[in-house]
């Protein structure tokens, strides 16, 4: 179960980093090494982040899509917490090297560090969360921009996260460098599309908000 | 001399009450009385052909959880998804009433003992089974609510219904000393439908709770 925790938010932690959308056709990005230095010029100015998220994951084995909605917020250096609020409850936080979920009323702790697993995701995480991602050494990354958006197609190179997902796209405005969503796929094809809104920086945000009780 | 009576009564209360609590759930002294005649109902796929749950499974000490979502294709197929909150896949699997096909499944739950089990608890939480059910009889009760024994394969299930016919209480009863293998407790209900559903083991340290979801489209 822990693997899947850290999977899920190793994911939404990526989305730390960047923001976007797909209406046209995608090229290949012309200067990435610009596009790097503007994303982590960025994420430097960013200490708080508040936004709204819809999921909607497809299962094509079911012939079904289902959407779940809620909130997530982040803070420098090391705190996220996503709360899913419709149709059920459930919250996980990044919490100072410590992943908390609460379902079902019942809290869970993890340490971060405690194997490889978590280690991994753990130094991703930090990467995403000091604007790195785009120089992540655990996954193989295409850019691509269209009119609109940059995008990153980011494969797996770490063997345990290859066992669950084949990509993750992360789309990144052109107009704030803000992440607009964020695509997952699995081996099977199906996905889950993450999308972002009523994005807010730089609100005060207390560490005890991404305390889970 | 006192108080070594004392200690002695103590215990002796201690051992009634670990002896009673430790004792097998069985329906050994359930006597019949009459064929029932009336057909069990289903809380499930009448209107809807999907069914998502909100599922915790705890075992042993661990916990896993997810969305369950349940699609009848025909009246002898199911189709059934296991997937993390976030949307990780754990399982799809093809379900008939006495066989499985798993489509796809990660390797820490693809072993034929943990998939037989959580397949056989899917099957009776959504009633899939209940037309399998044969010889129906009316159990003898103080319970205003009426208990069905049925036939299920070598098996009996103990049935509690409410005056509707619907399932309030699930039993799997197996053996000759008619013991409980697990129930499933429909409760909290919401126009006449279980928002939550309790799966119970007794030969395993295994619960399940599923709280019934709607997901917009």
């Amino acid at each position: 179960m822990k693997k899947y925790i850290f999977i899920a938010a190793a994911v939404f932690t990526v989305v730390l980093s960047s923001w976007l959308t797909q209406t046209d056709p995608y090229v290949a990005m012309k200067d990435v090494a610009g596009f790097k230095t503007k994303l982590n010029q960025k994420n430097q100015t960013i200490t708080t982040l508040s936004c709204d998220f819809v999921q909607e994951k497809s299962l094509s084995f079911m012939a079904q899509k289902v959407i779940s909605k809620g909130i997530m917020k982040y803070k420098k250096p090391d705190m996220m917490k996503l709360e899913y609020t419709t149709p059920f409850q459930y919250i996980m936080a990044l919490y100072k090297g410590k992943v908390i979920i609460k379902d079902n009323g019942k809290v869970s702790k993890y340490d971060s560090k405690s194997n490889k697993v978590f280690k991994y995701v753990n130094d991703l995480m930090i990467h995403a969360v000091q604007g790195n991602v785009a120089d992540s050494k655990e996954f193989t990354i295409v850019y691509k921009e269209n009119s609109k958006t940059y995008l990153m197609e980011m494969t797996p190179a770490e063997a345990t996260m290859k066992e669950y997902l084949s990509k993750v796209l992360v789309t990144v405005s052109k107009t704030d460098l803000g992440v607009l969503k964020v695509e997952m796929t699995e081996k099977s094809g199906d996905y889950t599309l993450i999308t972002f809104v009523n994005r807010v920086y730089n609100t005060a945000l207390k560490d005890e908000e991404f305390l889970v009780h | 001399m006192k108080s070594f009576w004392f200690i002695k009564s103590i215990s002796s209360c201690i051992l009634i009450a670990l002896v009673v609590s430790c004792a097998p759930h069985t329906y050994k002294k359930a006597s019949v009385t009459t064929v029932y005649e009336q057909p069990i109902q289903s809380y499930f796929f009448s209107k809807d052909s999907v069914h998502y749950f909100k599922t915790s499974i705890d075992t042993y000490g661990k916990s896993l959880s997810g969305i369950l979502a349940v699609r009848r294709l025909n009246v002898d197929t199911l189709k059934v998804s296991f997937f993390t909150e976030v949307g990780v896949t754990f399982f799809d699997a093809i379900v008939t009433h006495d066989s499985y096909q798993l489509i796809r499944c990660i390797p820490q739950l693809d072993s034929k003992g943990v998939m037989n089990t959580i397949i056989e608890d899917i099957r009776w939480v959504v009633l899939f089974n209940l037309n399998q059910l044969t010889d129906p009889v009316l159990i003898k009760t103080s319970d205003p609510a009426p208990i069905v024994r049925s036939n299920y394969q070598d098996v009996f299930i103990f049935t509690e219904l409410s005056k509707d016919n619907l399932p309030l209480l699930v039993t799997y009863v197996y053996g000759s000393k008619f013991k409980s293998k697990f129930d499933i407790r429909y409760d909290s209900f919401e126009n006449s439908i279980p928002n939550k559903i309790f799966v119970r083991h007794y030969n395993i340290d295994l619960k399940i709770d599923l709280t019934a979801i709607s997901f917009s489209q």
